[in-house]
């Protein structure tokens, strides 16, 4: 099944790269920019047609893209020599490698390599793990592959249900493929590879050399908060590329006037729209690259259908089920925020008053070390210096287009400065394009300086080993990326109890899985609280490595009681050890007639598995297993 | 041209020493975890020739 991921996914990319060869004879890495964003368009897009239409099946979800990518294929090499065609792109792409070629780039490269070898290795041993990825950003898909169809999953079990799913439908595609968990995390390791290259053209199109453009886009990889989030569902990174990917498009379209980029901006921004609501505002600040053009109103037309198909889907959805189209809504008469249980009182000087206190925090790189930030050495020491100079110098001298895309970076400040404080240091996240700016900057500056030798070595230098600094970082991060233990003892079969889960109580779980892990039957799996402050009725752990069990919950036709509950212990309780609340808990399953057994009590939660479950003798022999462990 | 060098590299050498000042002992705790990893990932690669 890996082989089939990895085949139509490859035969995707490259129907799309080969269809593209005929409209962009010559630019590799346009090619390569514009046949990811397509790929990944194609891919969100049929999954979401099936999933409405109710027939979420792989058999034609596989069919229906290699359909696509066939024609467009066909489309791509109809009437020209195919052999010639291949010579003529290998020939494109040495000639690019041969014009990116310097010392810096290739350590640069041997790096991102090494840190692909331990990320593809972290991605094959550990399981989802975070907070939001295992609460609303898996739950959704895992439960639309089970049902065949996408749908508004009930919000009163978490409202974060009803949020914009298109990131989240990128997760789908190896779920799907490979009717599985265990890959789920390498997605947002590839859009960060392909927005390598994005960042590559955001380089070319404002005028820095091939070599520069490489150096800059390969920092952007090796930036800590990237490489922290390469190998989890999140889906920060997915959204700056993408972000990153209607600057680009929109940039080439005002440069050139070229329809190709003009539609790409649509495909591009649509495809934001639909993963976060905020991104909206993001996409409207390339309007006046778009504008700057004489394009007729029927093109404008085809472009407004291209994003509401690419991203207005969820928006409707939610005004037809919950009457309004974004939910929860952020803001009432007397408050706003970005984090609706947050939301701030509108009081401007209050707000103003903690803007030097935030603009701080962000410069201390508040959140290194975690996947929720960390802009590392480069962007605060280096980039962000360079960008201020860079941004006012394109000002003084008119450079219009320079300036608007390095713009953009106050307003990713802004959207950081928006967030309550009590929130702010798990949220720099949101702003990762700030990074790819900073460094386009940066090689804008080594470019004006270019006869100091001395300093454009020392930039060279001083890059390189804060990248190495960052790798290094990485080790000791939080989600854990320690490969060491699994590889050590090279065990397969308990995926999930390879690594503690945020939260942790939901680590019991993984003794489910051990023990379900090649059943047919599925088990129905609850999670409840007594008054657990972080309180969550669905986690993607629930479901198991290969999709084996049921969120009790989540489905319709559930048995009168769950086989497994998972009991969260409140915060109090955590820290006192104590098992007071056990007699509560008890009187809540009746275990009083004995239809569980008491699996697992961790400091954070009691697992119960019902009797039945361990009729089979073999399961008996699995617990002691498991237990001897 | 030379007063915008100046500044900038004023800038860079200033805010590279804050930085690494503030947040440098984060960035060496992984220093030792780090040579465990490669370690392991050589593990690996021993361990996968010898399964071929």
């Amino acid at each position: 099944m890996i082989l089939l991921l990895l085949a139509v996914s490859a035969f995707i990319f490259f129907s799309n790269y080969f269809f593209l060869t005929r409209p962009v004879p010559s630019n590799f890495h346009q090619k390569i920019i514009l046949a990811g964003l397509w790929s990944f368009g194609q891919v969100i897009l049929t999954e979401l047609f099936l999933g409405i239409i109710k027939v979420l099946y792989l058999p034609d979800l596989i069919f229906l893209n290699l359909g696509i990518a066939t024609i467009l294929l066909t489309l791509g090499i109809w009437g020209r020599d195919g052999g010639a065609l291949w010579l003529q792109e290998c020939r494109t792409i040495r000639e690019g490698i041969k014009s990116v070629m310097a010392w810096e780039n290739i350590f640069l490269l041997v790096l991102a390599g090494f840190v692909l070898i331990w990320m593809v290795t972290a991605i094959c041993f550990f399981p989802p793990r975070n907070g939001d990825e295992l609460s609303y950003h898996l739950p959704p898909i895992l439960q639309y592959i089970i049902d065949h169809k996408i749908y508004l999953l009930p919000v009163e079990v978490n409202k974060r249900f009803a949020f914009p799913e298109n990131a989240e439908l990128l997760f789908m595609w190896p779920a799907i493929v490979l009717h599985s968990q265990q890959l789920v995390n390498s997605v947002q390791l590839i859009v960060a590879f392909w927005g390598t290259a994005v960042m590559y053209g955001l380089g070319r199109i404002l005028g820095l050399g091939s070599k520069i453009s490489l150096f800059v886009s390969l920092l952007f990889l090796l930036t800590p908060v990237v490489l922290s989030q390469m190998g989890c569902c999140y889906i920060d990174v997915i959204i700056a590329v993408f972000f990153l990917t209607v600057v680009y498009a929109a940039g080439v379209f005002y440069k050139t006037g070229r329809l190709l980029y003009f539609y790409s901006t649509a495909l591009a921004a649509g495809l934001l729209w639909g993963m976060k609501y905020n991104e909206a505002i993001f996409i409207l600040s390339v309007l006046p690259f778009l504008c700057s053009r004489p394009v007729t109103l029927k093109r404008w037309f085809g472009f407004i259908i291209i994003f509401i198909i690419a991203g207005g889907f969820w928006y409707l959805r939610n005004l037809w089920a919950l009457k309004t189209p974004i939910y929860p809504v952020p803001f009432s008469q007397d408050s706003l925020g970005i984090f609706t249980e947050h939301a701030q009182n509108v009081d401007l000087w209050r707000f103003m008053k903690v803007i030097p206190h935030k603009l701080f925090l962000n410069w201390k790189d508040i959140g290194l070390g975690t996947l929720h930030g960390g802009y590392g050495l480069i962007f605060w020491s280096l980039a962000f210096p360079a960008w201020l100079l860079v941004w006012v110098r394109s000002m003084a001298r008119r450079n219009w287009f320079d300036f608007w895309v390095y713009s953009l970076l106050v307003l990713g400040l802004g959207q950081l400065l928006v967030v309550p404080l009590q929130d702010y240091s798990w949220t720099s996240r949101y702003s990762i394009f700030m990074v790819a700016l900073g460094l386009l900057a940066l090689g804008q500056a080594m470019m004006i300086f270019d006869k100091k030798v001395f300093f454009s070595r020392a930039i060279r230098i001083s890059c390189i080993l804060f990248a190495v600094l960052a790798v290094v970082n990485l080790s000791n991060n939080d989600p854990s990326y320690r490969i060491d233990g699994p590889i050590k003892a090279l065990i397969n079969r308990n995926y999930f109890l390879q690594v503690k889960l945020d939260p942790d109580s939901f680590t019991a779980l993984g003794v489910v899985d051990y023990l379900t892990l090649d059943d047919a039957k599925p088990l129905y799996c609850a999670i409840s609280t007594l008054n657990h402050p972080t309180f969550d009725m669905v986690n993607s752990t629930l479901y198991g490595t290969k999709l084996q069990n049921r969120s009790w919950i989540l489905e319709h036709d559930r048995p009168l009681m769950p086989d497994v509950l998972l009991f969260l212990r409140s915060k109090e309780k955590e820290q006192g050890n104590s098992d007071s609340d056990l007699p509560a808990i008890l009187k809540e399953i009746r275990v009083i007639n004995l239809e569980y057994f008491l699996i697992e009590r961790s400091s954070q939660a009691y697992l119960f598995i019902h009797k039945d479950f361990f009729k089979d003798p073999q399961k008996q022999h699995l617990l002691y297993n498991f237990l001897k462990k | 041209m030379e007063n915008e060098f100046l500044l900038l590299a004023c800038l860079m050498v200033t805010f590279a020493f804050f930085q690494l000042y503030i947040n440098g002992q984060v960035y060496l705790e992984g220093f030792k975890s780090f040579l465990y990893i490669c370690q392991a990932l050589w593990l690996l690669l021993l361990h996968l020739m010898h399964l071929r």
